[in-house]
């Protein structure tokens, strides 16, 4: 009776779905959550993730036609751009935040380094239009866009839009965003049983439980969509609209002074600089930060409070070294190879 | 045969009678569908709005000020009949009501209302919280209407720039109101003489721009002539929403 009644349902299930089956335009690995943050009204679509990747190189979406999203986002660094505060945007000016890494987005609930952005798309208008990046205005942007049949035509097919405006740009940039999954590091198949770890990357695993790394950095997106203070200042300024005090500036909840969102670890040896303000060179760095640097703050995450007040991870050299071979193993080949031989167009 | 032939002409007869009554049963229970039209003026005090440089009395301090841009969005219209607690409520709700140099009324027609008779009108100026947590939006909600404030906060609810004369020597300050933040949303509601919505209706607002500094909070310019982004003092101006918009009688 139970096989007849799930045979009676797949069919069913088949009959009265009349939506088109988009389910082959990416493939979400099995050990990765089920759950995923898309909107239902900007579903996937073979053509409308070309369009965002056509998109995505363009300089012509830039003020000065000289910078596209991969000026900051380069394929080859795991989508970041290996300096700690870009001058490449439109004003020549600097950043102030790190340009992040954009893989995994779709496990993603929140963008920026303080979470100001709940979606992709309504994340995308800030490097459009901001001076110190794209500096595009929005109606410039639809009239050069119109103004090329190519593109009309490819809006059309994917948007059924006669017409470009900036939330279809927007939402083709996303669609290819979400397609940037890396889930094919040498972690990943040892976890999928394909592929054997060294001992000491054995051994920087395991502390990497141990020492509570994998609080925040959770396996398997090596973040957990939260936010946290982890040490590196003891005061933070009021400035710049309060860029500089982290989550805050979005919660408007004094607890949040000085957190930030919990960066991926995956492809962290082609992301550095590390923080969001790109401070520390190297892992080396990082990892003598959480050991011997950390400082207090009202909003110290407790994970690094020790007893009698004293704050920081305990890691001896030969651990730390263990760590940074594990934290190797993060590194998805498959996906840089990938995205940096895509023709661009 | 005779009797076939009557069995025949006696299925085609009921199976008129039934398809007749089916049509009248759908007519009963098939609301027609009728229409409104919203229309809003603008004005300050009792002078309609002029936007560019028609200059008008400030309303709590000596001098005068001029308007060049006037925009807020009208969202979530519903329509009700509380006597047969029936109501409707306009799908994608979201209107960028707007003026400009022509002419002070803006208008928008609502179709398919399936209710026949309304007796309170219920919008909201701004937009909801849920909507308000994303810019992706088209229609009236684009952020080429230049009503996206960024992708934290949403939208701003309701626009106002000019300038602004002192009669000292005529100072010339500008004008900025950018009201938005989702605490800021105003539910508004109008009761309304029971109208029978026929084919068509037309509903007339009034928007005293005077009322948006005047009540419950006055707002002076000379303190306070600029707000962009600051949540406590857009609160004061949204908290005067309510009095801004009235029904025209």
């Amino acid at each position: 009776m139970r096989k007849v009644f799930a045979v009676c349902f797949l069919v069913l299930g088949s009959c009265t779905n009349n939506k088109p089956d988009n389910d082959d335009t990416i493939v979400t690995p099995s050990h990765f959550p089920l759950k995923t943050n898309q909107p239902n009204h900007n579903t996937l679509s073979k053509e409308g993730i070309a369009l965002g990747r056509q998109l995505f190189f363009d300089s012509t979406l830039s003020k000065n036609k000289n910078i596209s999203c991969q000026s900051c986002h380069l394929p080859v660094k795991a989508f970041t751009d290996g300096v700690s505060l870009s001058i490449k945007g439109t004003s020549g000016k600097a950043l102030i935040r790190n340009s992040p890494t954009l893989v995994n987005l779709l496990w993603s609930t929140s963008f920026f380094w303080d979470g100001g952005a709940s979606d992709l798309e309504s994340q995308a208008f800030l490097p459009l239009t901001h001076p110190d990046e794209m500096g595009m205005d929005l109606n410039e942007l639809v009239l050069r866009l119109n103004q090329k049949a190519e593109y009309k035509n490819k809006f059309k097919q994917v948007f059924d839009i006669d017409t470009i405006t900036s939330p279809y740009v927007a939402r083709a940039l996303a669609q290819f965003q979400r397609t940037i999954i890396s889930a094919n590091s040498r972690y990943d198949r040892f976890v999928l049983k394909k592929e054997a770890l060294s001992k000491i990357e054995i051994k920087g695993l395991t502390l990497f439980y141990e020492k509570k790394c994998a609080h925040c950095h959770t396996p398997p997106l090596f973040h957990d969509n939260s936010f946290h203070n982890n040490g590196i200042d003891s005061f933070f300024k009021d400035t710049n609209d309060g860029s500089f005090l982290g989550r805050y500036r979005i919660s408007n909840n004094k607890e949040d002074i000085g957190k930030f969102k919990t960066p991926t670890l995956r492809n962290i040896e082609l992301t550095d600089p590390y923080m969001h303000d790109g401070r520390f060179k190297s892992l080396d760095e990082v990892l003598l930060h959480y050991s011997k640097k950390i400082v207090h703050s009202p909003t110290l995450d407790t994970l690094f409070i020790k007893k009698k007040g004293n704050v920081g991870i305990d890691l001896t050299q030969e651990e730390r070294e263990a760590i940074l071979k594990f934290l190797v193993c993060l590194t998805d080949g498959s996906l840089i190879r990938h995205s940096s031989n895509r023709k661009l167009e | 045969m005779k009797n076939l032939s009557q069995k025949k002409n006696f299925l085609t007869l009921t199976n008129s009678a039934l398809i007749l009554f089916a049509l009248l049963l759908q007519n009963c229970d098939t609301p027609k569908m009728k229409s409104a039209t919203f229309i809003f003026s603008a004005t300050i005090g009792t002078e309609p709005l002029v936007i560019g440089s028609k200059r008008y009395r400030t309303p709590n301090n000596e001098g005068e000020f001029a308007i060049e841009n006037f925009k807020l969005y009208v969202s979530n219209i519903m329509f009700i009949d509380s006597s047969r607690n029936k109501f409707h409520k306009e799908k994608n709700s979201y209107h960028l009501v707007r003026f400009d140099a022509q002419k002070n009324t803006f208008e928008f027609t609502i179709n398919s209302i399936p209710i026949d008779t309304f007796d309170e009108i219920k919008f909201s100026i701004g937009i909801d919280s849920v909507k308000n947590k994303s810019i992706d939006h088209i229609g009236d909600l684009d952020p080429n209407g230049q009503m996206a404030w960024n992708w934290n906060v949403g939208y701003k609810f309701l626009v106002l720039e000019g300038n602004y004369f002192t009669n000292e020597g005529s100072i010339v300050k500008p004008l900025v109101f950018h009201i938005g933040f989702s605490e800021n949303y105003q539910p508004l509601s109008y009761d309304v003489a029971k109208s029978n919505l026929l084919r068509s209706d037309t509903i007339h607002f009034n928007i005293d721009i005077e009322s948006m500094f005047t009540s419950p909070n006055i707002i002076n310019f000379d303190s306070l002539s600029s707000i962009t982004f600051n949540r406590k003092k857009a609160k004061l101006v949204a908290a005067n929403f309510k009095e801004m918009i009235r029904l025209k009688k």
